[in-house]
C-alpha cells in the first residue's frame, strides 16, 4: 500500500513516513500542499495522511482538490489545530477519518490496514 | 383583613432594604452611602413640605385668633352700648315721669296724702320699680309721704342729696341702704315757686328693675353684667367680683364718653374682657365682664380641629416622604446590586472565556511539538523492537515507554482543553430531563454500587420537557454526578432533584453529602485546571467544561456548599433554547 504523508513539520512527516514504512507501507513524505498535489499527479497512491495547517494551501482546500481529482483516494486527516468544525467539514468532503495530534501510530496503522482489507 | 395586608405590604415598601448594606459591607463595595442619602432625602423633603404647612397653619392660627377676638370685642361693645342706652332710658323715663307729675299737679294735690298715693299707684302700674313718693319743702321737711315706711315729717335738710338737688334741680342717687336698710335709689326733682321758694318731689326706686334689665342680657355662664358707681362700689349684685355696695374686685375703668372694651386680669389671674360704659347724668358705670376662656371657647374647639388637621397632614406628609425616599433609595440600591452582580458575573464568565481562549491557543500550539516528540519516540521504540542490538535492553524500552505515555497524557490534556473552549454545534430537540439523567446514571450504576452510594432522583413526572442539546446535557450531568461521586466516601448519598426557579426555566440540582468545597475555592472552581482531587488524578477541566456547556445552553450553574455537609450544584436551563449563546466567540 502506497501512502503519501503531508505535513508542514518535516520532522513529523519524515518520522511518520519512516514508521509506516517499518510497518510495511510504502511511503513518501512532502511538506506542503502544492508538492502533495504535484506528487499525486505524478504517482499513484492508495492513501494520504494530511495535516490541515500547511504553509501554502489550507489543508481543507488540498483535501477538496484531492477528492476532486481522485475521488476514490483514502485521505486520513491528522491535525494539531483542527477544530471539531474542521473535522466535520473534512468528513463531509470525503476524508476517511480525522485524528487529533498527537495520535498513536497504532490508530493510523489500524485505519490503513482496514482500508487495505476493504480494498481487496 | 385586606387593609391589614395592605398595611403590611406598605410597611414592606417603607422598609429600607439597603440599611445593612451601608454598614456591614466588608468588601468595600459601597457604591453609595445609602443611609446618608436616605436621611438626606427625608430631611430635605420633609423640610420642603412641612415648612410651608407649618407657616400656613401658623397664619391660620393667628388670623383666626384675631378674628375671633375682634368679633368678641365688637360684640361686647355693642352689647355694652345697648345696655347703656337701656339704662339711661330707664333713669330718664322715671325722671321724666316725676317731671310730668311735678309740672302737672298743683302743690296742694301733691301735699294731699290721698292724691299722692293715687299718683304712686299710677306710677307703680305704669313704670314699676317705684317704692314710695314724698314731698319735701324748702326746709328739708317731708311734708307728705306715701309708701311702705313711716317717713312723714322726716327732715332731709342735712343730707347731701338735698343740697345737690337744690343746686342742680334734679338728683339721681347711688344705691344705698338708708334708714330702711334696703338697697334703693333716690330720684328727686325740684320745682321752684316764685323766686326763692321751692319744693322737691322725691321717689325711691327698687333696684330689682335694674337687676332685671341686667340679667335679661343673654350672657354665658361665667360672664356677667353689673353696675358700680364711680368709686367702684357695686350697685347691683355680682356673682364673682364682690359684695353689694362694697368695692368690686376689678379696677375702675377710666372715664370715656363711649362704650369701651378692654382686656384685663381678674384677682385669680385669669384673663377677662371688660365692656364698660359711663351712664350719662348718673353716678353709674355699667360693667360687662366676660371670661376670656369662655369667649375663646369657640376658638379652642376650632384650634383643636386645626391641630388635628395639622397633625394628620404632617403625619401623611411624613409617611409619603418616608415612602418616596425609601422607594427611591431602594430602587437605586436594587439597581446597584443588580449592576454589582452583573459585573461580578460578567467578570467571572469573561475571565473564563479568556482563559478558554488561552487554553485553546496553548493546546493547539503544543499539539505539534507533542506530535514530533511522540512520533520520534515512537520511531525509537520501533527501532528498538526491530533491531536485535537493543531488543534485550529493558531499561531503554522502559524509558521510551515512559516518554510515550507522557506524550499520550499530554495529548489527553490538550484534547480536554480544546473541549473546554470548543464551540459545539448544538442540536436542539425535545428532552425529558428525567430520562436523560437516568441514561447518564446507567453509566455510573456500577461505580455507585461498588462504592455503596445511594442515589435518589426526585423529578416529577409532569416536569416540563425542555428544548436543548442532548449531548451537552449528557456531558453536563455526567460531569456533575462524577464530581459528586469524587467528593463522597463510601456509603454517601446522592440526590438529584428538580426545581422551578423562574417562569420559563427549569432547575436540576445535584446534591452530595461529601466533603464540601471551602469558601475560598468556590470562586475558582469553574476555572480550568482547578482541582481538589490533587494526587488522585483528574485534569481539573471537568467543571470548566460543564460551565462552558451550561453557558452554551444559555443556562446558569451555581453551587451551594457547606464544609463537611456536602455540595449542591444547580443547573438552571431555559425551557426553550433560543438562538446562539453569548459565548459563541469561544471557538477554538
Amino acid at each position: 500500500m502506497k501512502i503519501l504523508v503531508v505535513d508542514d513539520e518535516k520532522k513529523i512527516a519524515d518520522v511518520l513516513a519512516e514508521r509506516l514504512r517499518l510497518r510495511g507501507f510504502e511511503t513518501t513524505s512532502v511538506y506542503d500542499g502544492t508538492a502533495a498535489l504535484a506528487r499525486l499527479d505524478r504517482e499513484d497512491f492508495d492513501g494520504v495522511v494530511l495535516d490541515l495547517r500547511l504553509p501554502d494551501i489550507d489543508g481543507i482546500e488540498v483535501l477538496r482538490q484531492i477528492k476532486k481529482k481522485f475521488p476514490t483516494l483514502s485521505v486520513v486527516i491528522l491535525s494539531g489545530h483542527g477544530t471539531e468544525q474542521d473535522f466535520k467539514t473534512c468528513l463531509k468532503l470525503g476524508a476517511v477519518a480525522c485524528f487529533q495530534k498527537p495520535a498513536k501510530l497504532a490508530t493510523l496503522e489500524t485505519t490503513f490496514n482496514l482500508l487495505q482489507t476493504a480494498a481487496k | 383583613m385586606n387593609l391589614f395586608k395592605y398595611m403590611v405590604s406598605l410597611a414592606a415598601h417603607l422598609k429600607p432594604r439597603f440599611w445593612k448594606a451601608g454598614a456591614s459591607e466588608t468588601q468595600g463595595q459601597i457604591l453609595f452611602n445609602y443611609r446618608k442619602f436616605w436621611l438626606f432625602s427625608i430631611t430635605v423633603r420633609s423640610l420642603v413640605s412641612l415648612v410651608p404647612i407649618a407657616i400656613l397653619f401658623m397664619f391660620t392660627y393667628m388670623l383666626e385668633n384675631k378674628a375671633i377676638k375682634n368679633e368678641n370685642h365688637l360684640h361686647t361693645v355693642r352689647l355694652t352700648s345697648n345696655t347703656r342706652r337701656t339704662l339711661t332710658y330707664f333713669f330718664e323715663e322715671r325722671l321724666d315721669a316725676l317731671r310730668f307729675i311735678i309740672q302737672e299737679e298743683k302743690f296742694e294735690t301733691l301735699n294731699n296724702p290721698d292724691s299722692l298715693s293715687y299718683i304712686l299707684r299710677n306710677l307703680q302700674r305704669g313704670f314699676g320699680g317705684f317704692i314710695d313718693l314724698g314731698l319735701i319743702n324748702e326746709s328739708g321737711l317731708q311734708t307728705n309721704y306715701v309708701g311702705p315706711f313711716d317717713l312723714k315729717q322726716r327732715n332731709y335738710r342735712d343730707q347731701k342729696w338735698f343740697a345737690n338737688c337744690i343746686e342742680n334741680g334734679s338728683y339721681l342717687s347711688e344705691v344705698f341702704l338708708g334708714y330702711r336698710k334696703l338697697p334703693h335709689i333716690i330720684i328727686a326733682l325740684k320745682r321752684a315757686v316764685n323766686n326763692d321758694s321751692f319744693y322737691i318731689l322725691r321717689a325711691t326706686l327698687d333696684i330689682k328693675k335694674l337687676i332685671q334689665i341686667l340679667s335679661s342680657l343673654e350672657l354665658s355662664e361665667r360672664s356677667e353684667a353689673f353696675i358700680c358707681n364711680r368709686e367702684g362700689r357695686l350697685q347691683t349684685p355680682s356673682r364673682y367680683y364682690g359684695k353689694l355696695l362694697e368695692r368690686m374686685d376689678l379696677p375702675i375703668p377710666e372715664f370715656s364718653r363711649y362704650s369701651q372694651v378692654k382686656e384685663a386680669v381678674d384677682n385669680a389671674g385669669s384673663p377677662i374682657l371688660i365692656g364698660y360704659a359711663y351712664i350719662e347724668n348718673s353716678p353709674y358705670i355699667l360693667m360687662l365682664v366676660k371670661r376670656s376662656e369662655e369667649i375663646m371657647k369657640g376658638w379652642y374647639s376650632l384650634r383643636k380641629e386645626i391641630n388635628w388637621i395639622f397633625g394628620i397632614s404632617v403625619i401623611a406628609t411624613l409617611i409619603v416622604v418616608l415612602g418616596i425616599s425609601t422607594l427611591m433609595v431602594n430602587k437605586i440600591f436594587d439597581a446597584d446590586q443588580k449592576r454589582l452582580r452583573a459585573m461580578e458575573r460578567l467578570e467571572s464568565s469573561g475571565r473564563l472565556i479568556s482563559i478558554g481562549r488561552l487554553a485553546a491557543g496553548v493546546a493547539h500550539e503544543i499539539n505539534n511539538p507533542l506530535a514530533v516528540i511522540g512520533e520520534n519516540a515512537g520511531l525509537i521504540d520501533d527501532i528498538f523492537k526491530l533491531n536485535k542490538e537493543y531488543q534485550g535492553d529493558q531499561q531503554l524500552k522502559e524509558l521510551i515507554a515512559a516518554v510515550l505515555e507522557s506524550v499520550e497524557r499530554c495529548g489527553e490534556i490538550t484534547k480536554q482543553l480544546l473541549e473546554f473552549a470548543r464551540h459545539f454545534e448544538t442540536k436542539i430537540e425535545a428532552i425529558n430531563l428525567k430520562r436523560t439523567i437516568s441514561g447518564v446514571l446507567s453509566f455510573l450504576r456500577k461505580e455507585a454500587l461498588y462504592r455503596n452510594i445511594a442515589i435518589d432522583i426526585d423529578i416529577p413526572e409532569d416536569f416540563p420537557v425542555i428544548y436543548s442539546d442532548y449531548g451537552s446535557l449528557q456531558q453536563i450531568f455526567l460531569n456533575l454526578i462524577n464530581n459528586a461521586f469524587q467528593a463522597m466516601d463510601k456509603g454517601g448519598r446522592l440526590e438529584i432533584f428538580a426545581t422551578r426557579p423562574a417562569e420559563g426555566y427549569v432547575g436540576i440540582s445535584v446534591r452530595d453529602n461529601g466533603c464540601g468545597i471551602p469558601e475560598e475555592d468556590r470562586n475558582e472552581i469553574f476555572e480550568p485546571f482547578f482541582t481538589t482531587k490533587g494526587m488522585r488524578g483528574g485534569t481539573g477541566l471537568g467543571l470548566s467544561i460543564t460551565f462552558g456547556l451550561v453557558r452554551k445552553l444559555r443556562g446558569e450553574i451555581s453551587l451551594d456548599s457547606k464544609i463537611g455537609e456536602g455540595t449542591t450544584f444547580t443547573v438552571t436551563l431555559p425551557i426553550r433554547y433560543a438562538g446562539e449563546s453569548k459565548n459563541e466567540a469561544l471557538t477554538g
